[in-house]
């Protein structure tokens, strides 16, 4: 049976529920948000026991389960109104305390996971990102991530003026009342302020244009590829997902060696998923970030790239071949 | 005291709280088959199944098209 780890508003697993049901694959979809109504216990006296009871069905994970696919686990308040939740400092422990229940479930036997989340964890890291990329034989462009101003300036000094800057981690900003996105964005080197560059480390990159945009799903040894079209050349910006309309999406072939290289980079860092973002520029691709837990329910719904499809082979495989 | 330079480059995302998304969602998670249904759909399809431009958007609609692996809400 799969195990998916999500909540109820990442509708993209859907994709994934519908196509179990219609091949008939066996499912157990964990909502974060239930956990405070399920109950779920470890046990490792004698032999290891791993008990979950959803909706009223009590199940032994260890027993049961084949796959995990560790998609998008939430906080358990995530969506509860605020006067059921409790303090800041109390939601914060009792989320502490499920996700480590949660990573717990690496103690089941023989069991695949997509991802496992210390690989996805330590993948989030853009600069390991980038040094594994530059390992594997991507380009990469030219790199530098500092909170210092001057450091910026000295490492592009004879270069073009015009770098990108992005952050190293997380660019959303969650605000009690409003959340924040901050996008890559296109800076001159005058730009830089040198108080504000030295509160964190930021990413600052070379430019890379003119450039077509591609996002990569990686899926095991399937490599699922789309080239961004803008559609007024015009409107073409560093960060493409700023682009309210001149946006659209194209499945494409991209050249062998780069997608055996988009496969090896994804295997090679410990993960069995990856959304990979490249761009060609001057006719040499360029990596420039992986995201193991990315999303693609945008891509699947409209231009039916068949992410659920082949999420769904491998987990078939996976319970085929242990059953 | 200063900000993050990067912070001035953010944007706002359509998010209002997240509590108020799930008071007016036009969407309902169907436990029964484990995926999310339009309420406001006669036939109460699934999500999924709306035409792309009427159904569950990600949250971000208005200023990307695209995702962010920290948003965990995304088609709100």
């Amino acid at each position: 049976m799969l195990l998916i780890l999500s909540n109820k508003w990442d509708v993209s697993v859907d994709f994934v529920v519908k196509e179990c049901r219609r091949r008939k694959l066996p499912y157990l979809r964990l909502n974060t948000e239930d956990l405070l109504n399920e109950h779920a216990s470890i046990s490792v006296d004698e032999e290891l026991k791993v008990i979950l009871t959803i909706k009223g069905c009590e199940y032994d994970l260890n027993s049961t389960i084949t796959s995990i696919w560790c998609r998008r686990p939430g906080k358990v308040y995530e969506f509860s109104i605020d006067n059921e939740k409790p303090t800041e400092a109390v939601q914060k422990f009792v989320h502490e305390q499920w996700i480590i229940w949660l990573e717990a479930l690496s103690l089941l036997n023989n069991v695949y996971w997509m991802n496992e989340p210390s690989a996805s964890a330590r993948m989030e890291n853009k600069a390991i990102q980038l040094d594994h990329a530059r390992k594997a034989g991507f380009s990469i462009p030219r790199t530098i991530i500092t909170n210092s101003a001057d450091k910026v300036r000295e490492y592009f000094s004879g270069e073009q003026r015009k770098i990108v800057a992005k952050a190293l981690y997380s660019p959303l900003i969650e605000e009690p009342d409003q959340d924040y996105f901050i996008f890559t964005t296109s800076i001159e080197l005058e730009d830089l302020v040198d108080s504000e560059v030295a509160v964190c480390p930021s990413i600052f990159q070379e430019c890379l244009y003119p450039k077509r945009d591609f996002r990569v799903t990686v899926i095991e040894n399937k490599v699922l590829a789309v080239e961004v079209k803008l559609d007024t050349p015009e409107a073409s910006d560093v960060d493409w997902r700023k682009l309210e309309s001149a946006v659209s999406y194209e499945k494409v072939a991209l050249p062998s060696g780069m997608v055996d290289l988009c496969a090896n980079y994804v295997k090679a860092a410990g993960l069995s998923f990856g959304a990979i973002d490249l761009v060609e520029c001057k006719g040499t691709y360029y990596f420039l970030e992986i995201n193991p837990s990315g999303e693609w329910g945008w891509l699947q719904k409209q231009i039916g790239l068949p992410v659920a499809e082949s999420l769904c082979n491998v987990f078939e495989e996976n319970i085929r071949s242990k059953v | 005291m200063k900000k993050p330079f990067l912070i001035k480059f953010a944007k706002n995302c359509v998010s209002p709280k997240r509590v108020d998304i799930k008071l007016d969602y036009e969407y309902e998670y169907d436990d029964s088959v484990d995926m999310v249904r339009s309420i406001s759909d006669p036939a109460k399809s699934l999500a999924i199944d709306i035409a792309a431009n009427t159904g569950p958007m990600t949250k971000k609609a208005d200023i990307e098209k695209g995702e962010d692996n920290k948003d965990r809400m995304m088609w709100a």
